[in-house]
C-alpha cells in the first residue's frame, strides 16, 4: 500500500479547538483513499524534524502565547529547504501567524514571525466566532466551518476567498497561502468536515512522489454536514 | 449626592422587580444602577476588602460559591452572595443593592461573590477584595473566550500581591498564577478509584505556563485535571497540597483531609475539588473543621444536570452538558461510560446561540474523549440536532463507533428522535443534549413517563 507520512507538529502544545479530529481524519480519508497515513508526533519544540522522512506537516491551532517558543525552533534551513522544495505544510488557525511577517500584540509587543507568508497580523481586542463558508479556486474546492478569530490578518497572497464569514479581516479573503504552506482559519476540525481537501492534498503528495492519484471518494455524513452547515449560515440574517 | 439618588432608584427598582416576579431580574436593578453611575459598585461603604472572597474559573465555580455560602451561613456568619448566578458586574451591584442600607452602608460582614472570568479585573477595578478561588482555567465559551490564555492573560493582570488566591494544585494553567499573588493556598485531591492515565495517541495536554515545553500527566482525576509535571522545568503539583483530600470513598460520598473522615453529599469528582476548594478558604476564614462538616452535611446543590426517567418502558438518564465548554461536556460523557450495561446513546448537540452571530462550531465536541462510551456496550447511537447531527456522528465514528449502529436524524423533532426507541432493545437509554433543550426534553419525555429524580 502507498504510504504518505505526516509529521503532528507540537501536538500538546497546538492543541485548540478539537483540531486534532483533522489528524485523524487524515488516516481515516487515507483508508478511503487505499493509502497508508502514518502520524508521527513530534512532542517539543527542542525534538529534530526528521524532513527526510516526511511528506506533510500540520500544526493544529494554539495560544499566541506560545508563539516566542515555537518561531525561533522553525527557523531553520532544513524547514526552509523543504518548503521550498514544494514541501506540503497545513497551519491551521491563530497557528499560521507564526508563518508571516509579524503579530502586534493587544499589549504593544510585536512578534516577528518566520517571513513565510506575506503577512501581518494585529491580535484583536474581542474574539470573534462565527460561520466560515469558502472558496479555493485553483483547487475548484469550496470548505466550510467556523472560526475563531484572534486577530485580524493582512495578506498579499489569500488562500481562497469567503463565500460568508469574516476571513482574515471581513475583506473578502481567506487564509494564505506560499508554494505548499497553507494558513486557513477554517476550524471545524478542518479535515472532519471538508474531507476533500485532505482528499486533494493527499493526492498532490501522491503525485509528488511519483505515484498513481487516487478517484474522488465519498463521504456521505461529511457531504449531508457541509449541506446542513450551508443551509444553516443561509438563515442568517444578511451582515 | 448621585451615588445615593441612583442607589434609591435601583432600590425601588428591585423592589418593583420584586413585587411583579420574583423568578425575574436577578440583576436588573443592578444594571439600572450601572446604567446611571458606571463605577456604583466603588461607592458603597463599610465593605471590608479582607473579607470579600471572589469565586471564578471555567468549571465548578456556582458550586463552590453556593457551597461557600451556605457553609458560612450554617456556621452562624454573616454573608451576602450572589448566589442567583448573576455574576457580572451588574449581578455584583445587585448583590451590594439588597445588602446595603439607604445610604449605601454594607450591612453584612463577608462578601463572596461568583465572578464571570472576563468580568474579573473590572470588578476588583472598584471593589478591590484580597481573596479569589480559582476552581481551574480551561477551555470554554471561544466564541467569546478564545483560548483559556486569552482568559489566563486578564485575571493574571488584575491579580496583586495584596492577594490570597486558592488554586487547583492539579491544573496547570490556574496553578501557575501563585506567581502573581501575595499568598497562595493549594487544595488537592489524591490519586482514587476514578483516576485514570490516557495513552490515547491522539490524546493533547498543554503547554506550561512557565517555560512553554509539554506537560505531562502522571495520571487525572478529571479531564485535564490531575497529578501533572512539566517535561523540561521543575513546574509541577506538589506532593503535599495545603488541603489534600485523601482515601476517596465513592460507595461512602466520604474521603480524608487531615487524618479526619469528612462525609459528603456529592461524590462526583468534580464536587470533590468544589469541596475540597471550600474547606481550604472556610480554614482561611477561621472555621473549625466540625463547623464546614456541618455546612457540607446540610448542602444542596440548587443546580442538577441529571435526570432520571420512566419513558416508554426504558429507563432514561437525561445529561446537559455545556456546549463549547470541553471538559464538563466530559463530565457527563464519563457518566455514560461508567454505565457498562447494554444501552442506546443519544446526543443532541446544537448550533451556538449565546449571542450574535449564532454559528454551527460543534469542534468542541472533538476536544472529549468519546471512545470510553464506544467501549461501554453500546447498542445504538442517535445523533440528532438540524444543524450539527453529522458531524457529531463524525466524531462518534472517529472514536471507533461503529456507522452502522449510528443514527442521524438532521432535524429536531422529538417524535423523529424518540421514535428510534421503538427499534431498541436494550432497557438503558443516555440522553445527553445542550442546556438550552433541556426544558423542552424533559417536557416530552414526561409525556409518557415520571420524574423519579
Amino acid at each position: 500500500m502507498d504510504k504518505i507520512t505526516v509529521g503532528w507538529l507540537y501536538p500538546n502544545l497546538l492543541n485548540l479547538h478539537g483540531e486534532r479530529g483533522s489528524v485523524q481524519a487524515l488516516t481515516e480519508i487515507g483508508k478511503a483513499m487505499d493509502i497508508c497515513v502514518e502520524i508521527r508526533r513530534i512532542e517539543d519544540f527542542d525534538d529534530p524534524i526528521p524532513f527526510e522522512e516526511l511528506d506533510m506537516l500540520i500544526l493544529l491551532p494554539g495560544e499566541i502565547s506560545t508563539f516566542p517558543y515555537l518561531i525561533p525552533a522553525l527557523e531553520t534551513e532544513k524547514l526552509r529547504a523543504y518548503l521550498e522544495d514544494g514541501g506540503y505544510l497545513l497551519a491551521l488557525g491563530t497557528t499560521g501567524l507564526m508563518f508571516g511577517n509579524s503579530i502586534l500584540r493587544e499589549d504593544g509587543t510585536v512578534i516577528k514571525g518566520l517571513g513565510y507568508l506575506d503577512m501581518t497580523a494585529k491580535e484583536r481586542r474581542f474574539v470573534w466566532g462565527d460561520d466560515l463558508h469558502f472558496k479555493i479556486d485553483d483547487m475548484n474546492l469550496e470548505l466550510v466551518g467556523s472560526q475563531i478569530q484572534m486577530a485580524d490578518v493582512n495578506v498579499k497572497t489569500p488562500l481562497g476567498s469567503t463565500i460568508y464569514g469574516m476571513g482574515n479581516n471581513n475583506s473578502g479573503a481567506e487564509g494564505a497561502r506560499w508554494k505548499n504552506l497553507i494558513y486557513t482559519n477554517c476550524l471545524g476540525p478542518l479535515l472532519v468536515k471538508n474531507p476533500w481537501f485532505a482528499e486533494h492534498i493527499l493526492n498532490s503528495i501522491l503525485q509528488q512522489k511519483g505515484l498513481p492519484v487516487r478517484p474522488v471518494c465519498s463521504f456521505p455524513i461529511a457531504e449531508a454536514s457541509y449541506q446542513s452547515t450551508v443551509a444553516f449560515i443561509n438563515k442568517k440574517p444578511k451582515q | 449626592m448621585r451615588f445615593i439618588l441612583t442607589l434609591w432608584i435601583s432600590k425601588f427598582v428591585a423592589l418593583a422587580v420584586n413585587l411583579a416576579d420574583k423568578k425575574r431580574g436577578s440583576n436588573y436593578s443592578g444594571k439600572i444602577a450601572l446604567k446611571l453611575m458606571p463605577n456604583f459598585v466603588a461607592h458603597f461603604k463599610n465593605i471590608d476588602y479582607s473579607k470579600v472572597y471572589f469565586i471564578s474559573g471555567t468549571n465548578g465555580k456556582s458550586t463552590t460559591t453556593n457551597l461557600l455560602h451556605h457553609t458560612l451561613i450554617s456556621a452562624g456568619r454573616s454573608v451576602a452572595c450572589n448566589t442567583e448566578g448573576a455574576n457580572m458586574m451588574g449581578g455584583v451591584a445587585t448583590t451590594l443593592i439588597k445588602n446595603s442600607s439607604l445610604l449605601g452602608v454594607f450591612k453584612k460582614e463577608y462578601l463572596v461573590l461568583e465572578i464571570d472570568e472576563r468580568s474579573f479585573p473590572a470588578i476588583r477595578k472598584v471593589l478591590p477584595g484580597r481573596h479569589l478561588g480559582l476552581t481551574n482555567l480551561q477551555k470554554d465559551q471561544v466564541q467569546r473566550n478564545g483560548d483559556p490564555d486569552f482568559i489566563y492573560r486578564k485575571i493574571r493582570n488584575a491579580v496583586g500581591e495584596d492577594m490570597t488566591l486558592y488554586l487547583n494544585n492539579e491544573e496547570p494553567r490556574s496553578r501557575s498564577l501563585a506567581d502573581s499573588c501575595g499568598k497562595a493556598v493549594y487544595f488537592s485531591v489524591e490519586h482514587n478509584s476514578k483516576s485514570y492515565t490516557c495513552d490515547d495517541f491522539y490524546n493533547v495536554t498543554l503547554p506550561c505556563p512557565k517555560c512553554g515545553h509539554p506537560i505531562s500527566y502522571e495520571y487525572y482525576n478529571l479531564k485535564s485535571i490531575g497529578k501533572f509535571h512539566c517535561t523540561r522545568c521543575q513546574y509541577r503539583s506538589t506532593e503535599k497540597a495545603d488541603v489534600q483530600i485523601t482515601d476517596l470513598d465513592f460507595e461512602n460520598n466520604a474521603f480524608v483531609c487531615d487524618n479526619t473522615r469528612w462525609t459528603v453529599p456529592y461524590n462526583n469528582p468534580f464536587y470533590i475539588y468544589n469541596f475540597a476548594m471550600c474547606i481550604a478558604i472556610c480554614r482561611e476564614l477561621g472555621l473549625a473543621d466540625r463547623e464546614i462538616q456541618n455546612g457540607f452535611s446540610s448542602f444542596t446543590n440548587p443546580a442538577t444536570h441529571k435526570v432520571l426517567v420512566n419513558y416508554k418502558g426504558k429507563e432514561i438518564h437525561y445529561l446537559q452538558g455545556k456546549q463549547e465548554n470541553p471538559e464538563a461536556l466530559q463530565s457527563q460523557i464519563d457518566v455514560i461510560s461508567s454505565d457498562s450495561r447494554r444501552k442506546a446513546v443519544f446526543v443532541g448537540l446544537h448550533q451556538i446561540k449565546d449571542f450574535y452571530p449564532h454559528y454551527s462550531g460543534s469542534f468542541y465536541f472533538f476536544d472529549c474523549d468519546f471512545a470510553p462510551v464506544v467501549m461501554s456496550n453500546v447498542e445504538h447511537y442517535v445523533s440528532f440536532s438540524e444543524t450539527v447531527a453529522n458531524d457529531v456522528a463524525n466524531r462518534m465514528i472517529l472514536a471507533g463507533a461503529d456507522k452502522n449502529t449510528i443514527t442521524i436524524i438532521d432535524s429536531n423533532d422529538l417524535d423523529k428522535v424518540f421514535g428510534v426507541l421503538d427499534s431498541v432493545t436494550a432497557d438503558v437509554v443516555y440522553v445527553l443534549t445542550n442546556t438550552a433543550s433541556t426544558k423542552r426534553i424533559k417536557n416530552y419525555l414526561t409525556q409518557g413517563g415520571s420524574i423519579n429524580g
